[in-house]
C-alpha cells in the first residue's frame, strides 16, 4: 500500500529565507519571494536541516503501522511526506499506488490527522457540522455525510457533545472531532499522528480498538505515530523506530525486541532509599534511578537484569543495601518501550 | 532561582513602573526585531509607502483644479500643502484609531493575549506596546509624505509654529488612540471576532473618508454633514495644522461651524475640543477595555484554548 | 497558610446549550503540595485551572489563590502563577525565534541582562532545546513546540504554578526531564503545583494529593496513597520463590502481612520452585514485608510481580460508576 524507497528531506534553511533572514509566505511576501528567487537574490541559505535520511519502506495494505521516535526524529515528516504534503528531497515511493510526484492524487487516497495546531476547524460550527460539512464539501451526498458522521462520532464517543460549537469543546473532545473527522472519507490510507494525545484513559483505549479493529476491518491502512510505546506495541502489526531521521528498525513488536533476548526488566519502587552501598552485583546491567523526593519521598528505580534465576534476589540485595523498603516489585520481559528509551535503545541502534 | 515563598505578595508596586517600561521596551524590540527579519517586508513596506503616496498625490493632482478654489482664505493659497497635510495626518490617525483592534485579534489568535494578561504586565500594556510597532511602520511615512509633496509636487510649509502644531499633533494622536481602544474594547465587549468592527468602520472608514476633508475643506458638504464632521477628531487637525504649516494660511476666519458658533478663536476651538476629546476618550477607552475583558473572564471567552 | 483556598466554586458557560461545567468545588491546598487534577475529557479540569489563575471568573463560590481573594484580586493572582497551556500552540509567538520568544518574556517577569540570559540558557538546555534555539517556532517539531511553551511558562519564578497536561507530545527522554524539574521544582523551591494529566502513571509518580473530577464535580480528593486504597480493590502479589524442596514449602499467615488477604500457592514449572499468591488491599505495606518475609524464609525470590490498584482502576472505577459513558 506504501512503498518508500531511499526517501530523505532535507528542510532548507533558504527555502524561506533571503540572505538568511525569513519571509512570510503570504500574499505579496510570497509573490515577492518568487520574483526574488527568480532574480536570484537567494544568496546565503541558513543551516538547512536534514530531518529525514535514505528511509526505506513498504507497508502492505490493511496494515496497522505504527512509527515511533523521540522528538525532532523526522516522524511527523515521514507522515506529511506519506501524505502528499511534503515533496521529499531525494528518493521515490508510492502511495495507495500512486506515485510520489502526484501529490494531488495522493491526498485523495489518504486522510491525515494532526493534532496539532487548530487544523482548520470551524470555530462556529458545532462538532457535528464541522465533521459533516467536510463530507458534503468532499462530495459525499447528504444522507451519506450524515449517517457517516454519526458513525464517526459514535467512533470517537463524542455522540453526547456533538452539538457544542467547537469553541465550547473541551481540550479532548476537539482533538476527537479532527480525529473523526478524518475517519469520514473512508480513504485507503490513514495517517494518524499522535492520535490520541489529550484523550482521557477511556477514550484513548476506545481510539486504540478503533485503530485496531474498526479501521482494518473497513480494509484501511493505518499509519500511526504515538509516543506511548506500550500502548502502540498492543495495536500495531509492525512499527519502525526513527531517530535523527534514519530508520533504526522495522518490524513486528517482538522482532524489535529481539536483541534483548536473555535480560529482563525489574522495576522497583523503595521508599526511604540512599545510594546502594554494597557493590553492584554482576547480574544487573543497567540501571536507571529516579529520585522523587517531594511528598511521596520516592525512588523508582528501573534495572537490567540477566534473565537468571538469582538475577532478580540479587538485584533487590544491591537497591536495598542503601536502606528502605521496596513497596513495589516488578520484573518483566522487556518491552518496545524499553527499546524506546535508555541504553537498549542505543544497544538496538548499534 | 529566585522563588518568593508562596502567598506572600511579592513588592508589585515598587518594581512594577520600572517593569512595565522595560516591558514596553521589550515589545519594542520585538517589533524591531520582526520588521528587521522580514527584510523582504522592508522591501514591501517601501514599495507600499511609495505607491500608496503617489496615488494619493496623484488623486490629488486630479481633484486640484476643482478642489483649490474651494479651499477658501483660511488654508491659505498651495493645495498640495493642503493635502500634504491631510494624507499625512490621515497616516497617523489610522494607526492610532484602526490598529489597536487588529492588533488585539491577532494575538488573540495566536494565544498570545491571554497569557499577557496571566503576566504581572498591566491589562493596557499590551495595547501601548503593540502600538510601538507603528512607530516603525507607520510613523516615518510622515516624512515620505512631507519629502514626496515638497520634492515631487511642490508642497511647501512654514515652520514658525513647529511647536503648536506639535502640541496639536499629540492632542489628535491621542484622542484617536481613545477611538482605537474602544474600538479594541470591542473585541472582548461585543463578542467581534471578526469581520467588521463598527467603531473602526464609523470613524476611520467612514466618517474621517468622507467628512474628515483630507483633499477638500469641509466647507464644501452640505451644512449638516459638516455638523457630523465635527464629531470625530480628524477635522480639527486639519483645520489646525493647515492654519499653522500651509504657506499664506490664517490663524483667524472661523471655517468649521463650531468655530463660526462660538466667540473664540478658532484654533482655541479646535484646542479645546481636541482637548475635551483626548480628555473624554482616553478613559472611556480604558474603562471599556478593562470591562471587556472582565467580561471576556466572565463568559469564557478570554482564551481561545479549553 | 494554604495556597489555594476555595469554596463552592460553580461555572456554567453561557451559549448555545448551557453547559454546567463546575459544581460546588471545595479545594484546599497546602504550600508545597503537588495536586494531580484527574478526570475524563469534559470533566472541567480546564475550567478549574483558568478560574484558579484569574482567566476565568467563577459563577458561585468564593475562595483566595496566594492570599488574593479570586473575586476581586483577581488581576494580583493572574500576576502571581504561572499556566501552562493543555496546546503548544498557545503563547508561542511565531514571529520571534525560540530564544528571542524567551527574551521578549524575561523582563515582563523581572528579569532583566546577564540574569535572564543565564536563566534563558539554563531552561533551553534542561528542556533540550539548545540545537533549536535560533528556529523558528514554525520549524520545530511539535514536541519541541511543547518544550518551547513549557520554558516559557517556567521562566517566571513564581510560587504557584498550573500545569495543563505538560507532558503531551513529549518523547519518553522529554517527559522524563519534565517530570524531574516539575520535582526540582517542588522539592528544592517548595513551589506548589497543580497538574492535569491523562497519564495516569505520571499523577501517581508525581502528586502527593488527587482530585478526581467527573462532569464537573469533585468524586474523590485524598492524598494519593489513600486514593488507591480507597476503592478497597483486592489484588494479586506474584512471586516465584526456590527452595530445595517443594514438599517443605510453608505459606506466609496472611495476618502477619499487613494488608494481606490470603495466599495461594502451588507448584512451579521447575523442580524446587513454589508460585505463591499474596492477595492484598493494600500492596504497598504488603510487598516489603512479604520481601522480609522471603528472605527471612531462605527461600530464593526468582520472580515477582504485582498487580497493584493504579490510577487507571480509580479512573475506571469512578467515571464509570458515576455513569459518565
Ligand atoms: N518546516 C521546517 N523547516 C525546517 N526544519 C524543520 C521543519 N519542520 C521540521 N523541521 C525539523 O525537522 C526535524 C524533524 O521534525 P518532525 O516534525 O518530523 O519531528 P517529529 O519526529 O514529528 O517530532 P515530534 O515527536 O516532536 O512531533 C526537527 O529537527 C525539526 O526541527
Ligand atoms: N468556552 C466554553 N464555552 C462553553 N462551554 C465550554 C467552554 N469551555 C469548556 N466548556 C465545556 O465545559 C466542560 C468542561 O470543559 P473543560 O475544558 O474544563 O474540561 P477538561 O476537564 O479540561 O477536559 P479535557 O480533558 O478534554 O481537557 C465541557 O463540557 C466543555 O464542553
Ligand atoms: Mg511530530
Ligand atoms: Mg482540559
Amino acid at each position: 500500500m506504501i512503498r518508500l524507497s531511499g526517501i530523505g528531506k532535507t528542510f532548507p534553511g533558504a527555502e524561506l529565507s533571503l540572505r538568511g533572514t525569513k519571509l512570510v509566505t503570504q500574499g505579496p511576501a510570497l509573490w515577492v519571494r518568487n520574483l526574488a528567487r527568480a532574480v536570484r537574490l537567494t544568496a546565503s541559505p541558513g543551516a538547512p536541516v536534514r530531518a529525514l535520511e535514505d528511509v526505506t519502506l513498504n507497508i502492505a495494505a490493511g496494515e496497522v503501522f505504527g512509527i515511533l521516535g523521540p522528538n525532532g526524529s523526522g516522524k511527523t515528516t515521514l507522515v506529511k511526506i506519506m501524505a502528499g504534503l511534503l515533496r521529499p528531497t531525494e528518493g521515490a515511493g508510492a502511495v495507495a499506488g500512486v506515485e510520489m510526484n502526484h501529490p494531488q492524487a495522493i491526498r485523495r487516497r489518504v486522510s491525515y490527522v494532526s493534532t496539532t495546531g487548530w487544523m482548520g476547524l470551524e470555530w462556529a460550527l458545532t462538532a457535528e457540522e464541522n465533521i459533516r460539512f467536510f463530507g458534503l464539501l468532499s462530495g459525499m451526498s447528504g444522507a451519506l455525510a450524515k449517517t457517516r458522521t454519526d458513525e464517526a462520532l459514535r467512533d470517537v464517543g463524542l455522540m453526547q457533545d456533538r452539538h457544542k460549537a467547537v469553541s465550547e469543546l473541551s481540550n479532548g473532545m476537539r482533538q476527537r472531532v479532527i480525529l473523526a473527522r478524518a475517519l469520514l472519507l473512508r480513504t485507503p490510507v490513514v495517517l494518524l499522528d499522535e492520535p490520541t494525545v489529550g484523550l482521557d484513559p477511556i477514550h484513548r483505549d476506545q481510539v486504540l480498538a478503533l485503530v485496531r479493529e474498526t479501521l482494518p476491518a473497513r480494509g484501511q491502512t493505518v499509519i500511526v505515530v504515538d509516543h506511548q510505546a506500550d500502548a502502540l506495541e498492543t495495536i500495531v502489526d509492525r512499527a519502525a523506530i526513527l531517530a535523527g531521521g534514519r530508520l533504526l528498525r522495522a518490524g513486528t513488536p517482538a522482532e524489535l525486541v529481539s536483541g534483548l533476548e536473555g535480560v529482563r526488566v525489574l522495576e522497583m519502587v523503595t521508599r526511604g532509599s540512599g545510594e546502594p552501598r554494597a557493590a553492584i552485583p554482576p547480574q544487573v546491567q543497567e540501571v536507571e534511578r529516579i529520585e522523587r523526593p517531594g511528598p511521596l519521598g520516592l525512588t523508582q528505580w528501573r534495572l537490567t537484569v540477566a534473565d537468571r534465576s538469582d538475577a532478580l534476589e540479587a538485584a533487590l540485595h544491591w537497591v536495598l543495601s542503601g536502606g528502605g523498603q521496596a513497596v513495589q516489585v516488578a520484573e518483566r520481559a522487556p518491552r518496545l518501550a524499553d527499546v524506546v528509551t535508555g541504553r537498549l535503545r542505543r544497544e538496538v541502534s548499534r | 532561582m529566585r522563588v518568593p515563598a508562596a502567598g506572600e505578595p511579592r513588592d508589585v508596586r515598587v518594581h512594577s513602573l520600572i517593569r512595565e517600561i522595560a516591558t514596553l521596551w521589550a515589545f519594542a524590540i520585538r517589533e524591531y526585531r520582526i520588521w528587521q527579519s522580514y527584510r523582504v517586508n522592508q522591501v514591501m513596506w517601501m514599495v507600499n509607502i511609495f505607491v500608496t503616496t503617489l496615488l494619493f498625490f496623484l488623486m490629488g493632482q486630479m481633484v486640484k483644479g476643482k478642489a483649490a478654489h474651494l479651499m477658501g482664505a483660511a488654508y491659505g493659497t498651495n493645495y498640495m500643502s493642503f493635502i500634504v497635510v491631510g494624507i499625512a495626518m490621515n497616516v497617523f490617525l489610522f494607526t492610532n484609531l484602526a490598529d489597536p483592534y487588529t492588533r488585539i485579534a491577532r494575538s488573540y489568535f495566536n494565544g498570545t493575549m491571554d497569557l499577557m494578561l496571566l503576566s504581572p504586565m498591566s491589562i493596557y500594556t499590551p495595547l501601548l506596546g503593540f502600538m510601538t510597532k507603528s512607530m516603525l511602520d507607520d510613523y516615518p511615512r510622515l516624512f515620505f509624505v512631507g519629502g514626496f509633496g515638497m520634492l515631487l509636487f511642490g508642497a511647501a510649509f512654514r515652520f514658525q509654529y513647529t511647536l503648536p502644531a506639535l502640541g496639536f499633533t499629540v492632542l489628535v494622536l491621542s484622542s484617536a488612540f481613545g477611538i482605537g481602544m474602544i474600538s479594541a474594547s470591542s473585541f472582548y465587549l461585543l463578542n467581534i471576532k471578526r469581520g467588521t468592527e463598527p467603531v473602526r468602520f464609523l470613524v476611520q472608514q467612514l466618517l474621517a473618508t468622507l467628512l474628515a476633508g483630507s483633499y477638500y475643506p469641509v466647507t464644501v458638504l452640505p451644512r449638516p454633514l459638516q455638523w457630523v464632521a465635527c464629531l470625530i477628531p480628524h477635522t480639527y487637525a486639519f483645520d489646525a495644522l493647515r492654519r499653522l504649516m500651509d504657506p499664506g494660511a490664517h490663524l483667524g476666519g472661523a471655517v468649521l461651524p463650531l468655530q463660526q458658533i462660538l466667540p473664540w478663536p478658532p484654533l482655541a476651538v479646535d484646542g479645546a475640543v481636541l482637548g475635551l476629546m483626548t480628555l473624554i476618550l482616553i478613559p472611556v477607552g480604558l474603562l471599556l477595555y478593562a470591562r471587556g475583558i472582565e467580561k471576556a473572564r466572565r463568559n469564557g471567552t478570554l482564551t481561545r484554548w479549553q | 497558610m494554604a495556597v489555594i483556598d476555595i469554596q463552592g466554586i460553580g461555572k456554567w458557560y453561557p451559549g448555545r446549550r448551557r453547559t454546567v461545567a463546575l459544581e460546588g468545588v471545595d479545594l484546599r491546598l497546602a504550600e508545597g503540595a503537588i495536586l494531580g487534577l484527574l478526570g475524563p475529557n469534559g470533566a472541567g479540569k480546564t475550567t478549574l485551572i483558568k478560574i484558579l489563575s484569574g482567566l476565568l471568573v467563577p459563577d458561585t463560590g468564593r475562595g483566595t489563590v496566594l492570599g488574593y481573594d479570586l473575586m476581586r484580586q483577581a488581576r494580583h493572582i493572574r500576576a502571581a502563577v504561572s499556566l501552562v497551556a493543555p496546546t503548544a500552540d498557545v503563547g508561542i509567538d511565531n514571529n520571534l525565534t525560540v530564544r528571542q520568544n524567551l527574551v521578549f518574556w524575561a523582563p515582563v517577569y523581572g528579569l532583566f541582562g546577564e540574569i535572564a540570559r543565564r536563566r534563558i540558557d539554563e531552561l533551553l538546555a534542561r528542556l533540550g532545546l539548545e540545537g533549536k534555539a535560533d528556529a523558528w517556532p514554525m520549524h520545530i517539531s511539535a514536541g519541541q513546540r511543547q518544550r518551547l511553551a513549557l520554558a516559557r511558562s517556567l521562566l517566571a519564578e513564581n510560587a504557584l504554578v498550573f500545569l495543563d497536561e505538560p507532558t503531551n507530545k513529549l518523547d519518553a527522554e522529554g517527559i522524563r526531564s519534565v517530570r524531574q524539574l516539575i520535582t526540582d521544582l517542588n522539592a528544592r523551591h517548595g513551589v506548589t503545583v497543580v497538574l492535569t494529566t491523562h497519564v495516569m502513571e505520571e499523577a501517581e509518580e508525581l502528586c502527593s494529593e488527587i482530585m478526581f473530577l467527573a462532569q464537573g464535580r469533585v468524586r474523590r480528593h485524598l492524598p494519593t496513597d489513600e486514593v488507591l486504597r480507597s476503592l478497597g480493590l483486592v489484588r494479586p502479589i506474584r512471586l516465584a520463590l526456590d527452595s530445595r524442596e517443594a514438599a517443605d514449602f510453608t505459606p506466609p499467615d496472611p495476618r502477619t502481612l499487613r494488608g494481606a488477604e490470603r495466599v495461594a500457592w502451588g507448584p512451579g514449572d521447575i523442580r524446587g520452585r513454589v508460585l505463591l499468591t499474596v492477595w492484598s488491599r493494600d500492596t504497598v505495606a504488603t510487598t516489603p514485608e512479604l520481601i522480609e518475609w522471603v528472605l527471612h524464609q531462605g527461600y530464593r525470590l526468582a520472580g515477582m510481580e504485582t498487580e497493584r490498584v493504579t490510577l487507571e482502576d480509580v479512573f475506571a472505577t469512578l467515571s464509570g460508576a458515576e455513569g459518565v459513558h
